[in-house]
């Protein structure tokens, strides 16, 4: 779904872009299904280890929940709390990036069980007592309202829409609380048992989010014509900018905080993310390309749009090396008291060195194809039918050109 | 001794004095005489004296120093003990037992005995393992030794893993052993990563024959855990799900002792109701040279190490 219209008003015609999304969408689909039948159908459970259950997939699946929580928190703060301008009719398109999000992070994550069959006993036989279970519990809720709020802006209902976006506020705040809480808790991990982490989670969310939010208006707002849209672009990149240089401060003083002390049993975690065998994912991928070219770029020039798109772009998509950078480190070594428990046992599911299988990755295409797909197909059934409602427009004119 | 010093020596004054009340060559034979009869009785009683002298010396050093319970002692003794304390506990409520595996780290030779016990009896695949022995080298030529640490499920008194599981399909029971429910777990794994101990393994599904021309007939054998019967086979439950060391508690209530005690060649490994006053695991974990790993968590392991 790319335009290449971003500085001359708005394209109506997504025909092409229909077609080149839909063909990616089932490609990926279509790539990731051998992965996706080996998981289901042989019982393969990818390069996880009994020391390091958790790898890609839940890795993913948080940067995806990051995404979809991120994007609709920070267009409600942005739309309804500091009244950015610009942002009014960018609802639907926001509700709908979330909700591919959302799907594809909870296809990933059930892909993860040891029995994704038995998935419905976290729903009829829950524990409460667990932060899975609220997290389970939560993203459901969460996904029904943006259904909700998808089938209410379909049906001209905006005023209800608006409301299930701002009761979906505390509920995304909650949500990524409890998977921040849900890493946190564990004391038996002391790279992940801070206090801090679900903070943690909510700023990375939240410039995570940001960053969607401005792909999201340069591609899809139906206010690409009026002036404001560029503006509300620049506004977006400033905000955007501020909320990198927090989020880099927070995860610094976090580093800081956990590397002076000096205790092994504390500080490896961060040593494996730092100077570890995949320390390149966190210095070139994230820190490079993902926090210091997008800030080059937006200090360099942020009056220009493209500019603004690439680094957001830069920026979403590297931040998938952020989760992934907590949930595997945190895993993988054990305490010094146990560190005879890399030789006890001989055998590759008995290790704490851990990369993803091809199967890992392949089911990762696969979600990354169920996302796209939901939405592509969401576009034509809800965004296209908004977007010609709120211009006017008759169906002929929506296909019929740019604006 | 205190006490006996002081009776020896008020003895020997009153015999001093004896001596010095009667005339010389009497006191001489009287002398001659007692000084005879006690070698000749000293020689006769001399040996079993010192026999008894050397075993309470013993016991006490034993006691004293935290000495482990010897084989002097009888080692099919000590299983018989264990036994019946096992009987007698199984008389009691559940909730009134309290299992305590008690691992003498000066005895294990690390030889992996319990293990592989441990692996035949639960008909453990490749990647699962309830109870590795950790190897550990010390010291530094030409002052080195190896210190082996088996490392069971420490049944935990607080144990982290249970409040974690999204669908409480694992739980610890009145008398500690901390149980999983095989058809429940639905396989998130997050048990396994709130364990300090890493006593949680997944089952991948592996088997040792899988790659031979045909699955060995011991690999589709039944286990007995937790008392049911499980196969594993296809997807099936053990498959896919989180395992762990649970003191062989089918076992238990069949009256018998885990196989990881039973196999230990040198006696290194015992087992018990620490409620019962009487039983040797009480005794032993009452001693100072006793310690549980990771303490300072609190997790009140009940797998003590002596040290």
């Amino acid at each position: 779904m790319t335009t290449a219209s971003i500085e001359h008003g708005f394209r109506m015609d997504r025909r092409i872009d229909f077609v080149i999304s839909l063909v990616l969408a089932i490609l990926a689909l279509a790539i990731g299904a051998w992965g996706v039948f080996q998981v289901l159908i042989m019982g393969d459970h990818g390069a996880v280890t009994s020391y390091v259950p958790w790898g890609l997939w839940v890795g993913v699946y948080v940067y995806l929940v990051w995404l979809e929580v991120g994007t609709m928190l920070a267009y409600t703060a942005l739309r309804y709390g500091l009244r950015v301008e610009g942002l009014e009719k960018l609802g639907p398109a926001v509700a709908l990036a979330a909700l591919a999000a959302l799907i594809g992070a909870l296809f990933i994550i059930g892909m993860d069980l040891g029995h994704p069959f038995r998935f419905w006993k976290a729903y009829l036989q829950p524990n409460f007592g667990s932060l899975m279970t609220w997290m389970i519990w939560l993203h459901t809720i969460y996904l029904l309202l943006l259904v909700g709020e998808l089938y209410a802006y379909r049906r001209g209902k905006d005023a209800l829409a608006k409301r299930l976006t701002l009761i979906g506020a505390p509920i995304g705040i909650a949500l990524i609380g409890v998977i921040g809480g849900l890493f946190g808790v564990i004391a038996a991990r002391p790279y992940w048992n801070a206090s801090v982490l679900p903070l943690m989670f909510f700023v990375s969310s939240l410039v995570a989010g940001i960053g969607l939010l401005i792909l999201l208006h340069l591609l899809f707002s139906p206010t690409a014509v009026a002036p404001q849209y560029a503006a509300t672009a620049r506004e977006l990149a400033r905000i955007f900018m501020v909320g990198i240089i927090i989020g880099l401060f927070a995860a610094g003083a976090n580093a800081l905080v956990i590397a002076y002390p000096g205790v092994p049993a504390y500080s490896e975690g961060l040593r494996l993310v730092l100077f570890g065998p995949y320390w390149w994912t966190i210095w070139i991928v994230h820190l490079l390309f993902g926090v210091l070219v997008p800030l080059g770029l937006l200090l360099w020039n942020r009056r220009n749009l493209l500019v603004i798109g690439v680094a957001a772009a830069l920026m979403v998509w590297t931040f998938v090396m952020v989760p992934l950078n907590i949930v595997i480190p945190g895993l993988a070594y054990p305490t010094p008291e146990l560190e005879g428990l890399k030789r006890a046992a001989v055998h590759h599911r008995l290790s704490f060195d851990y990369f993803p299988s091809l199967i890992e990755w392949l089911v990762v295409i696969f979600a990354v194809g169920i996302a796209l797909a939901i939405f592509t197909v969401g576009y034509k059934i809800v965004l296209e039918p908004y977007q010609r409602r709120v211009l006017g427009l008759s169906g002929e004119q929506l296909s019929g050109g740019d604006v | 001794m205190k006490s006996d010093r002081s009776d020896l020596a008020s003895t020997k004054t009153a015999e001093v004095e004896e001596m010095s009340a009667l005339p010389a060559d009497e006191a001489s034979r009287r002398s001659f005489l007692r000084k005879f009869a006690s070698s000749v009785f000293a020689g006769l009683v001399a040996p079993a004296v010192l026999a008894s002298s050397a075993t309470l010396q013993a016991a006490s050093l034993e006691e004293q120093t935290n000495e482990p319970p010897s084989q002097a002692k009888g080692g099919d003794t000590i299983f018989k003990r264990m036994m019946a304390e096992l009987h007698r506990a199984m008389q009691k409520p559940v909730e009134q037992r309290r299992w305590v595996m008690v691992i003498d780290l000066r005895k294990c030779t690390g030889c992996q005995a319990c293990n592989v016990a441990c692996i035949a009896e639960n008909q453990l695949p490749p990647g699962v393992v309830y109870r590795p022995v950790i190897d550990e080298e010390l010291g530094t030529y030409p002052n080195v030794s190896i210190r082996s640490m088996p490392r069971p499920c420490m049944q935990c008194e607080n144990p982290p893993c249970v409040p974690v599981c999204p669908v409480t399909a694992t739980w610890q029971r009145p008398d500690g052993i901390v149980d999983i429910d095989y058809e429940q777990c639905i396989g998130c794994r997050y048990c396994m990563t709130a364990c300090p101990y890493h006593a949680r393994t997944f089952d991948f599904g592996y088997k040792y024959t899988e790659d031979t021309p045909a699955i060995q007939p011991y690999e589709q054998q039944a286990n007995f855990e937790y008392g049911r019967r499980w196969v594993r086979e296809g997807r099936n439950s053990p498959i896919g799900n989180v395992r762990k060391c649970h003191f062989c508690r089918h076992k238990l209530e069949a009256g018998m002792l885990p196989s990881c005690v039973t196999t230990c060649i040198g006696h290194a490994t015992y087992f018990g109701d620490a409620n019962d006053p009487e039983s040797l695991v009480s005794e032993l974990i009452s001693r100072p040279n006793v310690m549980r790993l990771k303490e300072e968590a609190g997790t009140k392991p009940r797998v003590y190490y002596l040290l």
